[in-house]
């Protein structure tokens, strides 16, 4: 692992006094590879995720303590804009949440936000983030319909698009396949394998299967603690800890 | 031990007598609005519809015979309306029935003359020339009237349905589009009506702005503290304080406060003669502004309140800040829920009198409250409305029974334009709705 693009360093967080969630968490990421973070319920994985791009900051009474290094920068810097650092960490979340606007304004509202006006760039790269996310071909005569008309594995698709049209250099997907059905959880799984060569892609799962899939570094959280943390084919066929080794196999959990 | 499948207690059960009873509110509720409708279609339709011209005549010497329409009839005595044909009989006149031995006929050749600048007159048709119309008065006098002067005349008791009913049509548009002079002699309810609307539109453009700001920044900015409780608390309770207090507010805020104060300032030089220090348009719309202030306000918060999360948080995640979160999302959806509010803040508005009376409205406004120049709205000057002519004339006036088809025509006509400007706002909100429904499940 050489010069992680993401580095967290003793990272704490709570929600008020007696509400710790996260505890002394310490991961490296690799660039351009899928990390998968594994846990139960309540576990912390998806609490972890939104303090990569600041989002648990929207959550009222939220503290953290330690620091998350991006490319080498805390992104808790008094300078930083949390939201250019979103721009370059996107998030894609457990349920489709498309905007209630057309399938072309759902992939240009970040575009639009990075001040983008021309109508022939957004056009290009609305269609390129649409054939990245692998639904161009399924939407590409009727953008200007409402996003709610597209089945839920589309929608989750557009959200992806939408993602990644600002092109961020982190993407963090957090249970992206969990409301779907099998087919579309192998269209997104697919499409994780593909996005890989361009974005750093940490993914948040309870489907361990899923996990061994898709993922290069696999993650065990348990109790807002890392467990273990390391190669995903070691993780889950020679585990360290005895935790790990009963929650893969399914003894608890 | 097997107790069969059959139905429990016979068969009127508890299920049954509470969808009953809930039916029934139901029922009440129409009925009660369409009671309400067919009394007021049903008393107006005097003011617009022909009504036949009766002759009263006694057997008794003394008492001469009268020619007119019936305005009330209440058993003991008949008040009739007998026109400006003879100057010297009063217009009104109230036929008591005990001892008169009255005869009611129904003359054929009765007929009714609008006339130019006199009104009303009834009398019997004898002939019609190339300048003159000929009738005799209840006496049997002869009349002629210069046809120039008149402004239409038909005979009421011989109508075809089809003529009848081009009568009430053009009745119906001279109602709503002619203004005439003070009282019950007024011609129609023009004035009044567009007094009405532009009042209304006037307190729309300031309420909503303020009360969708307003609403945001509870629900967005100010946190959840004990203080934010405490002023969501406050603006709910002021939807409850009765209307009048709000007329007394206003008088003193804005018509002696703030209008005084604008007069001393910009309109020196005419002072002790007030401009804006007095009753006006402007002071009128701030006052229902503020009355209808807490409904925007509780309709956008609930609207507010449910926006999804999700797309909140789908929106920071792409780089938003919070006022780009709030005018290109939250704003847009919360759309449908403003329109609610405008709806609840229009019905209660075009409704109020209580306040009106203290600060701009008026029985009878020379000019409307339109005019040529910029803002084209005479803001300081008072105007008539629809809510406060039905006080006017149905309590105040002196020829009260006379005015009581005028009252609940005036009454009609304030329903109806209440039940159209809501009308506007939910077609609005339904198209607003459409455009997002299907999100926000």
């Amino acid at each position: 692992m050489t010069q992680p693009i993401i580095e967290i360093k003793d990272l704490a967080l709570s929600y008020g006094p007696q509400q710790a969630v996260l505890n002394n968490i310490q991961l490296s990421l690799e660039r351009n590879s899928v990390t998968a973070i594994i846990g139960a319920s309540g576990s912390g994985k998806s609490s972890l995720l939104r303090c990569l791009n600041r989002l648990v900051e929207l959550t009222p009474n939220a503290r953290i303590t330690g620091d998350i290094m991006f490319e080498g920068e805390s992104i808790f810097g008094a300078r930083v804009d949390p939201t250019i650092l979103r721009q370059r960490i996107g998030m894609v979340f457990q349920k489709p949440n498309p905007f209630p606007m057309s399938i072309f304004e759902n992939v240009a509202y970040g575009l639009r936000l990075a001040g983008e006006k021309s109508p022939r760039v957004l056009q290009e790269k609305v269609e390129q983030a649409l054939l990245a996310a692998a639904l161009w071909d399924e939407v590409r005569d009727r953008l200007d319909a409402q996003a709610a008309v597209l089945s839920g594995g589309q929608q989750q698709r557009l959200v992806i698009a939408r993602a990644i049209a600002v092109e961020p250099e982190v993407l963090l997907l957090d249970e992206p396949a969990s409301s779907l059905d099998p087919i579309s959880t192998l269209r997104i799984e697919e499409l994780i394998y593909r996005l890989k060569q361009d974005f750093t892609i940490v993914v948040v799962t309870h489907n361990m299967q899923q996990a061994a899939r898709v993922s290069d570094w696999a993650a065990f959280m348990h109790d807002g603690t890392i467990v273990e943390y390391d190669n995903t084919t070691t993780l889950f066929t020679n585990p360290r800890e005895v935790r790990t080794e009963d929650y893969i196999t399914g003894r608890f959990g | 031990m097997t107790q069969g499948l059959d139905k429990q207690g016979g068969i009127w059960r508890f299920d049954d007598a509470v969808m009953f009873f809930c039916a029934g509110a139901l029922v009440l509720s129409l009925a009660g609005l369409l009671i309400m409708l067919v009394i007021l279609l049903v008393q107006a339709k005097p003011q617009w519809s022909p009504m036949p011209v009766y002759y009263w005549s006694s057997e008794r010497n003394d008492v001469e015979p009268v020619l007119g329409q019936v305005v009330v009839n209440t058993g003991a005595a008949i008040v009739v309306d007998q026109g400006v044909l003879q100057p010297s009989d009063p217009r009104i006149l109230r036929l008591n029935k005990q001892g008169l031995q009255l005869v009611r006929t129904k003359p054929e050749r009765a007929v009714l003359v609008q006339h130019g600048t006199m009104g009303r007159m009834y009398g019997v048709y004898q002939g019609v020339d190339d300048s003159h119309l000929a009738m005799v008065d209840r006496r049997g006098l002869e009349h002629r009237l210069d046809l120039g002067e008149v402004d239409y005349w038909y005979l009421p008791n011989q109508l075809s349905a089809f003529e009848s009913l081009s009568i009430t049509i053009r009745n119906v548009m001279t109602f709503l589009g002619q203004g005439g002079g003070p009282g019950a002699g007024a011609q129609g309810v023009y004035p009044a009506l567009v007094g009405t609307v532009v009042m209304v539109l006037l307190m729309t453009i300031f309420v909503m702005p303020l009360g969708v700001l307003a609403a945001i920044y509870l629900h967005e900015y100010a946190g959840e503290g004990y203080l934010t409780r405490l002023i969501r608390t406050g603006v709910h309770n002021l939807a409850a304080i009765p209307s009048v207090i709000y007329g007394v507010f206003g008088l003193g805020l804005f018509v002696y406060g703030v209008g005084g104060e604008i007069d001393r300032v910009f309109y020196a030089n005419i002072l002790p003669t007030p401009t804006f220090g007095e009753p006006g348009l402007l002071w009128a719309s701030l006052t229902l502004a503020l009355l209808t202030l807490p409904v925007v306000i509780v309709a956008t918060e609930e609207g507010l309140a449910r926006i999804p999360r999700s797309i909140i948080e789908a929106s920071y995640a792409l780089g938003a800040t919070r006022a780009e979160t709030l005018l290109k999302l939250v704003v847009p959806l919360t759309a449908p829920a403003m329109m609610t509010g405008l709806i609840l803040a229009i019905a209660r508005a075009a409704g109020e009198v209580a306040p009106l009376m203290l600060v701009g409205v008026v029985e009878y406004a020379p000019s409307l409250p339109l005019q040529a120049e910029f803002p084209f709205l005479a803001l300081d000057q008072k105007f008539m409305h629809l809510g406060y002519q039905i006080y006017d004339l149905g309590f105040q006036s002196v020829d009260s029974t006379a005015a009581q088809a005028r009252v609940y025509a005036t009454a009609l006509v304030l329903f109806v334009i209440v039940v159209a400007l809501n009308g506007l706002a939910v077609a609005l909100r339904h198209r607003l709705n459409r455009r997002y429904q299907d999100l926000l499940r």
